[in-house]
């Protein structure tokens, strides 16, 4: 057991580590993302865009295998990183404007129907394609285990621009949420903070998503924030928590989808182990408080 | 003869929601250092003048001049009960945002201490008592250094048992020289708390002679 565990760390190390680096970097900034939507009672919306992203691609890949099919005929070949972005960043911000028309008590339904349009779409226009055989790698495998180095750089780009601005904002945001009129009276500007934080999700969806895959983002971003926000005594404890529970969760799934003899799909472990973690430290943490 | 200071002055001011006016212009003053309450029918428009008052919504017409900081106890179910915060965090949101957490927690921790809360510093916010919650939600008011404290329904959501200690609460600011202005139904401890009683009625707001019951 001990042997096959450093054999895939070895395995880590040698072929997976730009994967696995883009994988901590997002489970660093996505609780602290996550945190923000779920205390803003906007888990949903967290649920719908990273799937918007995905289905974003899933455009970008039709829609360049017609171009590039009427042009060329015979074999297609897969769109670059720019235009899977291009199409991840239209179908995430359409898709955010249409969700933010409307009354804001009923964002969360809008989403959830967005989620399920989102996916339904994702999978009908990647069929529709020449690229089904990537589709089926993208549901068996994910995409953790083929971030390259410029997808690894763009990632951690991503990741700290998102975490400086949310470090610089974290205190308007935190009054904001829990009291609005306080937030103004402090000079805060609470629906401006809200909207931000929507934008720059949406934003590092856009950009992340086509390169480790929407569940890895919706897992990491939704599964700590939501299962600790009832087992934490205090606010300033809730990110640290979160954070550290996506980043032991990652960790552990990443060595579990490397280790031969489990080999398990990144994506569902990701998932599965996030889940328990998450459920494990919610238990300890609200131990702790009792005590 | 001294002249009294006011400490919240509307001039013209015209209360309401979008075009619709819910006051007719209001012209008077606040005394500074006393509890105003402020009653009237359900739907009379008594939380929008009051979040008016202090800025919170922007006037019709007309305009509001206060002299002093400002704090506001909204109604306690108006906070988002899914954020994770104690009751220490809450006091300390009191405090002006660039402020270091250091001296913000100092300040909370002093404010908890004269409410006699500081045993349930560290204690989740929403697993207080109502009373505890409108006592910490006071406390902030003080460490925020307000002189001018709005209060919407103080007592709305507090148990019985409790009412009685938000009151004091109240009784001990106007000591500590803030004014209140608080919206209230709870005509039985009119007489107790209040030093003025202002009824909004018909748009207009006057202040209510004693012995007068409507």
């Amino acid at each position: 057991m001990i042997e096959d565990l450093q054999n895939a760390i070895e395995l880590i190390r040698e072929f997976f580590l730009d994967g696995f680096l883009a994988l901590l970097a997002v489970a660093v900034v996505g609780p602290i993302l996550g945190s923000a939507l779920v205390v803003r009672r906007m888990p949903l919306l967290a649920l719908a865009v990273p799937q918007l992203a995905a289905c974003g691609q899933a455009a970008a890949f039709c829609w360049f295998a017609l171009f590039y099919a009427l042009r060329q005929g015979g074999v297609v070949e897969e769109p670059g990183p720019a235009v899977q972005l291009l199409g991840s960043v239209a179908s995430v911000f359409a898709g955010m404007l249409l969700l933010m028309l409307g009354s804001s008590r009923t964002l969360g339904a809008r989403a959830a129907i967005a989620f399920l349009f989102a996916v339904a779409l994702r999978d009908v226009l990647f069929l529709a394609t020449p690229y089904d055989k990537v589709f089926e790698d993208l549901v068996h495998r994910g995409r953790l285990l083929t971030v390259d180095t410029s997808g690894r750089n763009t990632v951690l780009a991503a990741s700290v621009v998102v975490a400086l601005v949310f470090l610089v904002t974290l205190r308007r945001n935190q009054v904001a949420a829990f009291d609005p009129d306080q937030a103004r009276l402090l000079g805060a500007k609470p629906r401006v903070h809200t909207l931000a934080t929507m934008l720059l999700f949406g934003l590092y969806c856009a950009v992340v998503v086509p390169i480790v895959d929407a569940t890895v983002v919706l897992v990491l971003t939704l599964v700590p924030p939501i299962a600790l926000r009832t087992a934490v005594p205090t606010l300033a404890s809730y990110v640290p928590w979160c954070i550290t529970t996506s980043l032991v969760g990652a960790m552990i799934a990443f060595v579990l989808a490397c280790t031969e003899g489990i080999d398990w799909p990144p994506g569902p472990t990701l998932t599965i182990v996030v889940t328990a973690i998450s459920l494990t430290f919610a238990i300890v943490a609200k131990c702790m408080r009792r005590h | 003869m001294t002249a009294t200071v006011a400490a919240l002055r509307f001039d013209g001011l015209v209360a309401g929601h979008g075009r619709r006016a819910l006051t007719s212009p209001l012209t008077l003053e606040f005394e500074s250092g006393l509890v105003h309450a402020l009653i009237g029918r359900n739907g009379s428009g008594k939380t929008t003048l009051l979040r008016t008052a202090i800025g919170l919504h922007d006037p019709l017409a007309g305009k509001v001049t206060s002299v002093h900081p400002v704090s506001y106890v909204p109604q306690l179910t108006d906070f988002e009960a899914s954020v994770p915060v104690s009751a220490l965090e809450v006091v300390a949101m009191g405090r002006p945002l660039d402020e270091r957490w250091s001296v913000r927690r100092r300040r909370a921790r002093e404010s908890l201490a004269s409410i006699g809360l500081e045993t349930e510093a560290t204690r989740r916010f929403f697993e207080l008592s109502g009373g505890q919650r409108q006592r910490v939600l006071l406390a902030r008011a003080l460490c925020a250094d307000a002189r001018l404290l709005a209060l919407d329904e103080p007592t709305s959501g507090v148990d019985i048992d409790a009412v009685e200690l938000v009151w004091t609460a109240i009784r001990d600011l106007k000591r500590r020289e803030c004014t209140v202005l608080m919206v209230t139904h709870d005509l039985l401890v009119l007489p107790h708390v209040a030093d003025r009683t202002w009824v909004l009625d018909e748009r207009e707001l006057r202040l209510r002679e004693d012995g007068d019951v409507t």
